[in-house]
C-alpha cells in the first residue's frame, strides 16, 4: 500500500523522468528488432520502418506506461486541487469567510476541548493516584461519617496502607472589608496534602492564584456558560457562512445544473443569467 | 508475417511473461523474443500488447523493473519475478492447465 503511494508521488514529481524511461525502452526495443531483421537480411531504413511499425503510435504506450505506475490518477487528482485552487482564488471574500470559519470552528473546538479534557477526562494528578483510595464507614449499607477516634484506630492498626488522611467537608463565611461570602471547602488532617502529592502545588497555586485568574478572565474553568457561548457563537458563524451558498443553490434551476455538469460554472451563476433562468424555468413550467 | 497467428485468449499474456521470466530476468524485448521461441514460432507477441502487460504486472507487485545493461551494451530495463509472482505463476498455470484439459475434452466428445 505504502508502495503504491510511494510510485503515485513519484509519478508526479518525476513526470518527465517516467516518461523519457518509457522512450527509451521503446527505443531498445526497435533498435533490437532492427538489428535482428536486418540480420536476417533485410535493408537497414526497411527494418527500422518495420522495428518502428510495431509500436503503432508511441503515444498509446506512454499514456498507458504512464497511467500503469501510478501517473493518471495522481494527475486526475492534481488537476482537482488546482481547480479547486483556481475557484478559490477567483472569489477571494468567500475564501476569507470560509478560512476564518474553519479556523474559527478550530480554535473554539480546540480551546474548548483541551479545557474538557483537563477538567473532565483527564485524572487528577495525585502521585500514585493508582494507590489512592477513599475509606468509608458503612453502616447498614450506607456509608456514613467517620469519627476522629476511628480514624486515628484506623491508622494506628491498618498495615495495607502506607498512609491516611482524613477529610470533612465544610463551608464557611470569609469577610473582606464588610463584605461576606460563603465559601466551601473542607477541613483536613495535616498529612493529606502531602499525601496525595500537592504540597508544592498548593504553595505554587497560592502563590500564582491572583496572576492566573486575570489569564482566564476571571472565569472559572468550571464555569457552564463560558463554552455553551463559544458554541453558539461557532453555529452562528456557520448558519450564516452557509446561507449565501444555500441560497444561491436553490435558485438554480436543476435542469441548469444538470446541463452545467460538464463546465462547471452553473453552480456559481452570475447575478443576471441566474435570474434569467429561474424565469424561464417558471414560464416553462 | 504472411500467416495469420493466433490471438492469445485475454490474461494468457500475463501467464506467458510470468514463466518467461522465472527462467530469469529479461528485457521487454527479450521477453517477447522469448515467447516467440518458446512457441516455436506459432506465437507473436506484439510491441503494442506487450508492454502494457509488462507495466500492468509491475503495478501489481508481480514482477520488478530494474535499469540494466543489454548483452549489446546498451541500457535496458530488466524486468524480474517477485516472490509474489512466483506464487501468482503457480496458481495461474494451475488455472490454465484445469482450463485446457475441460476445453480439450469437450472439443474431444465424439
Amino acid at each position: 500500500m505504502l508502495k503504491r503511494i510511494l510510485t503515485r508521488a513519484r509519478a508526479v514529481w518525476r513526470k518527465e523522468q517516467i516518461h523519457a524511461e518509457i522512450a527509451e525502452e521503446r527505443e531498445f526495443h526497435m533498435a533490437m528488432r532492427a538489428a535482428d531483421l536486418m540480420r536476417s537480411g533485410m535493408a537497414a531504413s526497411a527494418a527500422n520502418q518495420a522495428a518502428r511499425r510495431g509500436f503503432g503510435s508511441g503515444v498509446r504506450m506512454q499514456e498507458q506506461g504512464f497511467d500503469v505506475r501510478g501517473g493518471g490518477l495522481m494527475e486526475d487528482i492534481t488537476g482537482d486541487i488546482r481547480l479547486a485552487l483556481r475557484i478559490l482564488r477567483k472569489t477571494p471574500v468567500k475564501t476569507a469567510a470560509l478560512a476564518a470559519t474553519v479556523a474559527l470552528g478550530i480554535g473554539i473546538n480546540t480551546a474548548v476541548f483541551s479545557v474538557m479534557k483537563a477538567v473532565v477526562l483527564d485524572p487528577l494528578p495525585f502521585t500514585n493516584a493508582k494507590d489512592l483510595m477513599v475509606i468509608h464507614q458503612v453502616s447498614k449499607g450506607a456509608s456514613e461519617g467517620v469519627s476522629y477516634s476511628n480514624f486515628e484506630d484506623w491508622r494506628a492498626t491498618s498495615r495495607s496502607f502506607e498512609a491516611m488522611a482524613v477529610y470533612a467537608a465544610d463551608s464557611s463565611t470569609l469577610t473582606e472589608s464588610g463584605l461576606g461570602r460563603r465559601v466551601s471547602g473542607a477541613v483536613v488532617s495535616a498529612n493529606l496534602f502531602h499525601l496525595v502529592g500537592l504540597t508544592a502545588g498548593l504553595l505554587l497555586m497560592a502563590s500564582s492564584a491572583r496572576f492566573l485568574s486575570g489569564w482566564l478572565y476571571q472565569t472559572s474553568p468550571l464555569d457552564a456558560p463560558s463554552p455553551a457561548c463559544a458554541s453558539a457563537v461557532l453555529m452562528a458563524v456557520a448558519v450564516v457562512a452557509c446561507w449565501a451558498p444555500a441560497r444561491r443553490a436553490t435558485r438554480v434551476s436543476p435542469m441548469t445544473s444538470l446541463r452545467g455538469e460538464s463546465h462547471r460554472s452553473a453552480l456559481f451563476p452570475r447575478e443576471g443569467r441566474g435570474k434569467a433562468t429561474t424565469r424561464r424555468c417558471r414560464d416553462g413550467l | 508475417m504472411s500467416k495469420k497467428k493466433p490471438d492469445l485468449p485475454q490474461g494468457t499474456l500475463d501467464l506467458l511473461v510470468l514463466k518467461t521470466l522465472s527462467l530469469g530476468p529479461m528485457h521487454g524485448y527479450g521477453i517477447g523474443q522469448r515467447i516467440q521461441q518458446l512457441a516455436e514460432g506459432m506465437l507473436l507477441v506484439e510491441e503494442g500488447t506487450l508492454y502494457p502487460a509488462l507495466y500492468r504486472i509491475e503495478q501489481r507487485g508481480w514482477i520488478e523493473a530494474e535499469w540494466g545493461v543489454s548483452e549489446n551494451g546498451r541500457r535496458a530495463r530488466f524486468y524480474k519475478l517477485t516472490r509474489g509472482g512466483r506464487k501468482q505463476l503457480q496458481e495461474e498455470k494451475q488455472h490454465w492447465e484445469h482450463l485446457s484439459l475441460a476445453v480439450a475434452k469437450i472439443l474431444g466428445a465424439v
